[in-house]
């Protein structure tokens, strides 16, 4: 860091408020100084977001903004729009969060990398047409032509990142603001964003912006990070860890308990739309057995089929072939009102808090509902006793009962899903990504509370994540799955270095390290690769495309399923050569 | 918050929908409207047929013997127009209900049935909208008795359902894939009650705001008709027949177009100004 230098983007006193409201932001002070990575980081609502679309002019009209925000010594508040517009996509490149939403979807990714070239940089159409190109190798897209030529939902979410960071590097800029880039992409392609911004800023003297509620996933990128909280910075300076967020891991299971569910060769096809549309395999020939009171948790990439396990096991979906069993019985064989019936034993909890709400139900309706359904012989009196003990248990309190989901926050919302869950006192609880929305601070509540609920009752998890710290405070068991297929399953203590499997090391590595030095060191070794289309699944061993390992006879066979050890099984040819680690 | 919260869905709809001038206005005016309509023509010693030879033609002023004037037959207008109304509101409320129940049921069974019935039942719908309206109207008007209300208002509400059901359909459609009704399906609701309790109340917004301007609708369409005397059949009055023989005359007695017709935009305004605030107040997110 040069400090003799002007500061590339200069913020200060900066204030943002609505009508007749509070002020959003305080005043803030911030300096980026060129070729630096500042980390912007706080939890939703924080203003983090809003500091930098006030500061370039992108907040609706009604927001007043008062203070400075210069960009190399020019005002940029108050600066007429077409001197806005040179810099905005210009100097100053946007990343945003959702990046399929924020490319065009009706136009190739050429043809959108090719007209920023041709606005901001006046260059004519063929010329532009090969920078595009150039574009894309720098943001390491292989096979640049072909993706050229494709459109943003043909591309899977880490490849419309890259292209959206493309797009934003199109005009040569000397800033970059990423707004959230890494939220919405799991672990390994996170890993391999980060890797990528990391490369850009040293290769190309570019500045960062990196704004994240995560602060875990700056360690090994940010130069400095600035802190916010309710509108206000709190703390500027180096990286250092948060605190030390390590719940208690999950008590050991119950012994031996009976078989609760058992999956006998599952497999869920979809067809694609579209006339003689193409099949999908979501899950492929899946055998899996859970006894009573363990917890297992289910981790692997996106589309690596765990939600849709979930949703087979919960009867939510038939499976095409195959046969799922609680406690011994069919669910092919029951009729739907004994179905509904089972429903109260086994809970799921989604991803998405807000939207697994009906917007127009009270907290108390929604919270109310199973119980009107299961127990219908309950006054109303109980059932609203029920009700705000269930939520006195999740951390809410009785003020939030004739609330709408939109008047509460993520981390709200999810407590009051759990709550209706909670409330039938299910065997089964069964979570999708309940965490990846949230915050930091409302994840190590939810975490909390699931752990607290695991104990109060004998409740058995299934727990979809990618985030591996929380299936290691919560689960007992791990099942590892790639492209619909099981790779590897055993005890927990696979995630802390006993993972055989090179796809479980894969996943472990994904994982950001607290230590800036390791986590630098970790960044540069990023492997690329991305997960093959479940349309055309490799022969032999679906791994074989990303593993280091594979070797002629991964391509050939499928591997079978072979134990390791006593609860620990795997499917791959090589792994008594390999070393375990993660 | 000092005033108690309704426990219903409807009693928040209606609290957030009265806190709105316009939707107060326009409630108001519809009361006003529909009032007049009901208890207006018992303040006036005339009927609606009575011919009054010595008023032909009579401008309209309060001291005069005919409130709002008399036509070119010296039938009082007040009287005329209010029965209008009531004929005019009557056909067009019941109507847009016919077309609201089969709508919405049809609609919310084609996207709630798995497979492709839907599908086909939505073609069944492509068949009856590419016909021409109105000239199936005409032929039904034409093979049945000529002037009967229950007709007029078959044939308004059989094609009027039509959009009702693409609406409620698409609706339908949508809030199928929302994580909220699969966390009621995982909850064990029952079909019955994720499709009364989860999925009537998220599709009644549009649903409703359509069906208040189908009735503004519905009440044009049966003035059209009657304009081109298809529908309501001297010597009953309509507010189309009434507006035609207004037109007729309107050189001569601006009044006997005027007087109907104001009461035909008083009542389209506040049905239409009714339906956008119905709009926000069925949105809890509104404030």
């Amino acid at each position: 860091m040069r400090p003799e230098a002007q500061p590339l983007l200069s913020l200060r006193a900066l204030t943002v408020r609505y009508p007749g409201a509070a002020p959003v932001l305080h005043g803030v002070d911030l300096d980026v100084q060129p070729g630096e990575c500042l980390g912007v980081v706080g939890p939703s609502g924080a203003g983090k977001s809003q500091l930098f679309l006030a500061a370039l002019g992108l907040l609706p009209p009604q927001a007043q903004v008062s203070g400075s925000a210069r960009y190399a010594g020019t005002e940029l508040l108050g600066l007429p729009r077409r001197a806005l517009d040179r810099l905005r996509g210009g100097k100053i490149g946007l990343v945003f969060q959702d990046a399929r939403a924020a490319l065009t979807p009706h136009a190739t990714i050429g043809a959108q990398l090719a007209e920023v070239r041709r606005r901001h940089c006046g260059e004519s159409r063929a010329l532009a047409r090969r920078h595009a190109r150039d574009l894309l190798e720098r943001v390491q897209v292989s096979d640049a032509a072909r993706r050229l030529q494709q459109y943003p939902h043909e591309l899977s979410g880490g490849l419309c990142q890259r292209a959206m960071i493309a797009l934003a590097l199109a005009a040569e800029p000397r800033l970059l603001i990423a707004d959230e880039p890494t939220t919405a992409l799991d672990l390994t392609v996170q890993s391999q964003i980060l890797a990528l911004l990391a490369a850009l800023k040293e290769g190309g003297g570019l500045s960062l912006v990196l704004i994240t509620h995560d602060l875990g996933s700056l360690a090994g990128i940010a130069d400095r990070v600035a802190e916010l909280e309710a509108g206000r910075q709190v703390r500027s300076g180096a990286w250092r860890p948060g605190p030390a967020g390590t719940p208690a891991a999950a008590e050991s299971p119950p012994a031996a308990g009976a078989a609760l569910l058992a999956l006998q060769g599952v497999s869920v096809r979809h067809r694609l739309p579209g006339w003689r549309g193409p099949t999908l395999e979501a899950v492929h020939g899946l055998d899996l057995t859970l006894a009573a009171g363990v917890s297992l948790g289910i981790v692997g990439e996106s589309g690596s089929g765990k939600s849709t396990l979930l949703r087979v096991a919960l009867a939510l979906q038939p499976p095409s072939e195959g046969r799922v069993r609680w406690d011994g019985t069919d669910l092919a064989s029951l009729g739907a009102a004994a179905l509904r019936g089972q429903r109260r034993n086994r809970q799921l909890i989604f991803q998405d808090p807000a939207g697994s709400l009906d917007p127009r139900l009270t907290v108390a309706e929604a919270v109310g509902e199973g119980l009107a359904v299961h127990a219908p012989q309950l006054a109303a009196a109980e059932r609203s006793a029920a009700v705000c003990a269930v939520l006195q248990a999740v951390g809410l309190g009785p003020e939030l009962l004739a609330r709408h989901p939109h008047e509460l926050s993520g981390g709200q919302c999810q407590r009051v899903a759990i709550a209706r869950a909670l409330v039938l006192n299910p065997r089964v609880l069964c979570c999708d990504e309940p965490m990846s929305a949230l915050d930091a601070t409302s994840q190590a509540q939810v975490s909390a509370l699931l752990a607290r609920s695991q104990r109060a009752a004998p409740l058995t998890l299934l727990f979809v994540s990618h985030d591996l710290a929380a299936v290691r405070a919560l689960c007992h068991e791990v099942l590892v799955l790639y492209l619909g297929r099981r790779m590897e399953r055993g005890p927990v203590t696979l995630l802390h270095g006993a993972a055989r499997h090179p796809y479980t090391q894969e996943l472990l590595r994904a994982e950001p390290a607290a230590d800036p030095a390791v986590e630098r060191a970790r960044l540069a070794a990023v492997r690329p690769g991305e997960m093959p289309s479940a349309l055309a699944p490799p022969s032999g061993c679906v791994f074989r495309t990303r593993c280091p390992y594979a070797l002629a006879r991964c391509a050939a066979q499928v591997p079978p399923w072979e134990s390791v050890a006593p609860g620990h099984e795997i499917a791959c040819h090589r792994w008594r050569e390999l070393p375990p680690g993660g | 918050m000092p005033e108690p919260l309704p426990t219903s869905q409807a009693g928040r709809t209606l609290q957030r929908l009265l806190r709105r001038a316009d939707a107060r206005w326009a409630l108001l005016a519809l009361g006003l409207i529909g009032a007049l309509a009901l208890l207006g023509p018992l303040l006036s010693p005339w009927g609606t047929e009575t011919l009054d030879w010595r008023h032909l033609a009579q401008p309209p002023g309060l001291t005069a013997a005919h409130w709002l004037g008399t036509d070119r037959l010296g039938r009082d207008l007040y009287v005329r127009t209010l029965s209008a109304v009531r004929i005019s509101l009557l056909v067009s409320l019941l109507a847009s209900a016919l077309s609201l129940v089969i709508g919405v049921g049809f609609g919310a069974v084609a996207g709630f049935v798995p497979g492709r019935t839907g599908v086909w039942m939505m073609r069944f719908v492509d068949v009856l909208y590419s016909l021409p309206y109105l000239f199936i109207v005409i032929i039904l008007t034409a093979l049945l008795p000529r002037g009967s209300l229950t007709v007029l208002l078959l044939s308004l509400g059989a094609v009027g359902w039509l959009t009702t059901a693409r609406i409620v359909r698409g609706e339908t459609l949508a809030l199928k894939q929302r994580p909220f009704i699969e966390a009621a399906r995982a909850l064990g609701v029952p079909p019955a009650r994720i499709v009364v309790r989860h999925v009537v109340p998220n599709l009644l917004g549009p649903v409703l705001v359509y069906a208040t301007l189908t009735i503004a609708q519905m009440i044009l369409f049966e003035s059209f008709l009657s304009f081109l005397g298809l529908g309501v059949q001297e010597p009953r009055a309509s507010l189309g027949n009434l507006i035609f023989l207004g037109a007729q005359e309107l050189e001569s007695a601006t009044w006997i177009l005027l007087v109907p017709a104001g009461f035909l935009v008083a009542l389209l305004l506040a049905l239409n100004q009714l339906a956008d605030a119905l709009r926000d107040a069925l949105d809890p997110r509104a404030a």
